[in-house]
């Protein structure tokens, strides 16, 4: 996954704490996927403080974890930034992505490394669907994947599943691609939450019908009384890694995020201390 | 023996019935036999150097890749030719079961200013550039980047290369073919198209041997009728010894099915050569047959009487063809040692059926006329004949002149090569050789060496010392004829370059570790593939190099100098050791030498020992021996000579020499005892012997001479060369057999020979004195 999507992904799971829109009567496959998109690509107003744990078992056996804080910032209107700070491994904190994005323009991202304490802007010509920081998740797993504009759905049935320790009703979708879209998977079922239209779980197939990544929240919560997701986990079959996603922290700082925090000349004085974000 | 034989007589439809019922069986477990030509799995699984290979492929995944070059010797930049590219890079991402495709349009590359860095494909949005301006800044881009020439554009820009990765556990045959037959349709002039990886030579080697077979199998059956037709002129002669091959060859990949053991390259020519080899001993049962209705007998008392005559040379013929293949076993070589036994129980029933099935079968048929069988061929037995005058006048001179060309061809064994490649065996002109051939001519080489590093602690790799320590080894290694490597170290110093505005000066491994696990951290949040670099928590990683594939003697000097570098270099707690293909083929050539050695001397004293054994002699055993050392050493000499090496199939040319060599010198030295007992004189043994069993020693010998020597029309150069050598030893064999032996026992007349007519004489002597 390049640094654009890195950023995005982010911010996206600061938008996903508080996604939560009402929808009224018996909607259509297509039109539950329209919705699952604005869960995704809404950003709540205002700013978010989250700490998350990145957790990736690789097909060869080994492990790694990143703690992250991310700080976002979104007014009506106004340009949307996120800022990803590494706190865990040792050896990775201080390392921090930028990203900003200003309406009707795309995405800036820059990267800052501590140990030369320089920033770069970090330009690609494309993106890419590539695996979320080396994990088994990828941007689309995480939201704002333009689904009603690649896939058609049809519900397939009704059920009950089960999260964590919650039973949620789902709607079944069974999304196929639509021609000449650029499609992630040829095939996707997936199980969006009946009251809030959140995406409890998303399996990819190939062609063939080869199971191939399987992202479900394993555990939910509140937050500002919206259903989000307090852990997920992601399951790679092609590369045989699983990344466990949880979230440590969400929480509104007090007084909004400057916007003069989300600029390239402020990341080698940011202090995560100041923003409750600490390793642990 | 005799009651056997009479029953066998007399009960001709039990003995038929039983074989079909057996045959039966047997035949019902064909349809289950499988294919494996992958060449990893012809080596001992407990191989050291293949025990670490199958290790690293359990961490790091596949240690070879599935890749399609193009190559146009004219250069790849041009619009036709990556237009072709795209195409294919296209298709192939297309593919059920392919997971990532990387070529010269998509490769992704990183460039850095002093303000950024920017991330993308090679070519603007993977396309093909449109204008000569864009074609030009292109070419440079591509050819600037270390991650792009030499991997995905050759350096002397007539190749390209389109890397292509499966998704785990997908069926690889499958998707190899689906990318061989796109391949396929881009291949036209002038770009050529190859594709090159392990799964697609398996899916080669499964066309040519199933290819192989259904021109070989019908050859040697047409072979064998002409052999039988010249040798008997009969139907009944042509019939018989055929139904005894076909049934033989039936019962043994019968059982391969039965027992599930895969056909390999090797063993896939198993039913052609039981067909060869097992002709002999039917043609030697009805020759005896024959002779016998000549003498005037009736149909039983001929069928008991050549059951019993045939008894002892056939089974001591049929037992050290048997023993020769079962040396195989020693065999380090997988498929040799899978081949070894099926050929041996394939000899064995051919043997016992010639013994039991023809001797029933004559039961029933009406007897032939006298002497119409022979054909009367008058230029055979007159060249036969020769020889009988060249022993008689000449013995001597045989002897001496044996005795020089032993020596002067056994000289040849100090330059005799062994080569263990897949490459040698599968010849120049196969496309998966070609294909290599394409590495080796514009890319690094096809050769692939690795070596695991592997610091036992989590980001161990990340220390700047060992990533130093890498940078040396990768020197050495250049040093020793690698041409390109590629490792961890490269890439932090990749970036490190690229951070600092891609200033060459900063292509080193930084002093901080944090800024290596900074740099390898963007590496990988740029969309950058470890591979097998490093494992995942970077504890462990590879170290990969490319060089052009020589000698396997080469091979073995490469692996022991970078062995001998590792132990000096690196010590506990971090571990280096070779893995990979390179490493199993030298620890194989090291380990032919020494299982060619064992597997000679075990089926040289098995045969002399069952020959001792079956005559009561040692020194019958020894002298067995004598035409099969000479045949053995000019083997060895011509192959030297000719600057043909020791591979997986010529391996076993000694071997099966002995085994099948040795055949004719049981069958003569059986005949000429009896003569000599018969009371006959040296001259008239030798002559009634030459005329007689010569006779079937020819034909045997013409028909494993014919059997062999279409192996020729095979696809592989090793299968190839196994059956011109194998047909060259049995006529060398079959003419020793009809010189030096009868040399040696007219010039010594050794006790066997009378043995028996003295103790049958002092038997009588001693009841005489009772009486």
């Amino acid at each position: 996954m390049d640094q654009k999507r890195l950023a995005v992904a982010l911010a996206l799971i600061i938008a996903s704490l508080a996604a939560c829109v009402a929808w009224g009567a018996a909607p259509t496959g297509d039109e539950i996927l329209v919705q699952v998109d604005q869960q995704g690509e809404f950003l709540g107003e205002g700013s978010l403080v989250t700490t998350l744990r990145f957790e990736t078992v690789y097909a060869d056996g080994t492990s790694s974890t990143n703690l992250f804080g991310a700080l976002g910032n979104r007014r009506e209107g106004g340009p949307e930034y996120s800022l990803v700070y590494f706190l865990e491994p040792a050896d990775l904190a201080g390392t921090i992505f930028l990203s900003a994005k200003k309406a009707g323009e795309e995405a800036r991202l820059w990267l800052y490394l501590p140990a030369l304490g320089l920033p770069k802007e970090l330009v690609s010509e494309e993106e890419k669907e590539d695996s979320f920081a080396g994990s088994a998740i990828s941007y689309q797993d995480i939201g704002g994947r333009d689904l009603a504009g690649k896939y058609r759905a049809e519900i397939v049935r009704e059920e009950d599943l089960t999260v964590g320790d919650l039973v949620r009703s789902v709607y079944v979708l069974s999304l196929t691609a639509r021609p000449g879209a650029t499609s992630d998977s040829a095939l996707e079922t997936m199980w969006v939450d009946k009251e809030e239209y959140i995406l409890l779980r998303a399996e990819s197939r190939s062609a063939s019908g080869v199971l191939e990544r399987v992202v479900e929240f394993a555990a939910l919560g509140r937050f500002e009384g919206k259903l989000t997701a307090d852990r997920i986990v992601a399951r790679d079959f092609a590369g045989g890694s699983t990344t466990t996603i949880t979230f440590l922290e969400r929480r509104r700082p007090a007084i909004g995020l400057p916007d003069g925090l989300f600029v390239p000349e402020s990341l080698a004085t940011f202090d995560p201390a100041t923003y409750g974000l600490t390793a642990r | 023996m005799r009651r056997f034989y009479e029953w066998i007589a007399d009960h001709p439809y039990v003995v038929i019935g039983i074989t079909l019922c057996v045959t039966a069986v047997f035949l019902a477990f064909i349809p289950r036999i499988t294919t494996d030509t992958d060449f990893s799995h012809y080596i001992d699984p407990n191989d050291p150097g293949l025990v670490a290979t199958r290790r690293a492929e359990d961490r790091y995944g596949a240690q070879s890749l599935l890749m399609v070059a193009i190559e146009n010797t004219q250069g790849i930049f041009n619009q036709a030719t990556l237009t072709k590219v795209a195409e294919m890079q296209a298709a192939f991402a297309a593919i059920d079961g392919v997971d990532d495709v990387t070529g010269p349009l998509n490769v992704q590359i990183v460039t850095g200013t002093e303000t950024s860095l920017w991330v993308g494909p090679a070519a603007p949005r993977g396309t093909v550039p449109a204008t000569a301006e864009e074609m030009a800044a292109y070419r440079d881009r591509l050819l600037q980047s270390n991650t792009a020439r030499g991997y995905v554009v050759a350096s002397d820009e007539q190749a390209a290369a389109i890397s292509i990765r499966l998704k785990a556990g997908t069926n690889e045959l499958a998707v190899t073919e689906k990318v061989a037959s796109v391949a396929k349709e881009y291949n036209s002039s002038p770009d050529r198209v190859h594709i090159i990886g392990l799964s697609y030579m398996n899916v080669v080697l499964a066309e040519t041997m199933g290819k192989d077979l259904r021109i070989l199998l019908p050859l040697v059956i047409l072979a064998i009728i002409l052999v039988l037709y010249l040798s008997f002129r009969s139907v009944r002669g042509v019939l018989l010894p055929l139904l005894v091959v076909i049934l033989s060859t039936g019962w043994s990949v019968g059982l391969m099915g039965a027992i599930k053991v895969p056909l390999t390259i090797i063993s896939f020519i198993l039913p052609v050569i039981l067909m060869a080899i097992g002709v002999a001993y039917g043609i030697h049962v009805l020759n005896r047959f024959y002779e016998a209705i000549d003498s005037g007998l009736g149909r039983r008392t001929a069928v008991v009487e050549t059951g019993l005559q045939m008894l002892a040379p056939v089974l001591m013929a049929g037992l050290t063809t048997v023993a020769g293949f079962l040396s195989l076993l020693n065999s380090v070589l997988v498929p040799q040692r899978d081949f070894g036994p099926f050929a041996a129980i394939g000899v064995a029933v051919a043997m016992v059926l010639s013994l039991v099935l023809i001797p029933a079968f004559l039961s029933l048929l009406r007897p032939p006329r006298q002497r119409a069988h022979r054909g009367e061929s008058g230029f055979v037995n007159r060249v036969l004949s020769v020889f009988g005058w060249l022993v008689l006048r000449h013995r001597r001179s045989v002897l001496v002149v044996s005795a020089i060309l032993f020596v002067a061809f056994l000289s040849g064994l100090s330059i005799l090569r062994i080569e263990t490649a897949e490459t040698e065996f599968l010849g120049k002109e196969s496309p998966v050789v070609q294909a290599m051939n394409v590495l080796e001519r514009h890319f690094s080489g096809s050769g692939q060496l690795m070596v695991e590093i592997d610091t036992g602690v989590r980001d161990g790799l990340k220390e700047p010392a060992l990533l130093s320590k890498i940078v040396e080894l990768e020197s050495y290694l250049e040093a020793k004829g690698v041409k390109k490597t590629s490792s961890l170290a490269d890439l932090v110093r990749e970036m490190n370059q690229k951070f600092h505005a891609d200033d060459p000066s900063y292509y080193v491994i930084p002093e901080d570790r944090k800024l290596v696990s900074q740099l390898l951290a963007l590496f990988t949040f740029s969309g950058g593939d470890l591979g097998n670099l490093t494992l995942g928590d970077f504890s462990a990683g590879e170290v990969m190099g490319l060089y052009p594939v020589g000698r396997s003697s080469d091979q073995v000097k490469l692996v022991r100098d970078v062995t001998a570098y590792l132990k000096a270099h690196f010590s506990s707690p971090v571990e280096a050791e070779l893995v990979g293909e390179t490493r199993i083929s030298a620890s194989l050539h090291a380990r032919i030498a020494r299982s060619q050695i064992s597997s000679l001397a075990t089926s040289i004293a098995a045969s002399g020992a069952i020959v001792a054994l079956l005559m009561a002699s040692f020194v019958a055993g020894l002298i067995s021996l004598v035409p099969l050392l000479l045949t053995i050493a000019i083997n060895f000499g011509v192959m030297a000579f000719t600057g043909t090496p020791l591979n997986m199939a010529t391996l076993m040319v000694s071997s099966m020499a002995i085994g099948m060599g040795i055949d004719y010198a049981i069958h003569f030295m059986s005949r000429y005892r009896r003569e000599i007992l018969a009371g006959g004189s040296a001259e008239k043994a030798l002559q009634s012997t030459i005329l007689t069993t010569g006779r079937g020693i020819a034909f045997n010998a013409l028909s494993l001479v014919l059997g062999f020597i279409l192996l020729l029309a095979s696809s592989f150069k090793g299968t190839r060369d196994f059956g011109l050598f194998v047909a060259m030893t049995m006529a060398i064999s079959a003419l020793s057999a009809f010189t030096v032996i009868p040399a040696v026992l007219i010039t010594w007349h050794p006790k066997f020979l009378t043995r028996t007519a003295r103790m049958r004489r002092k038997e009588r002597e001693t009841s005489t004195r009772v009486e």
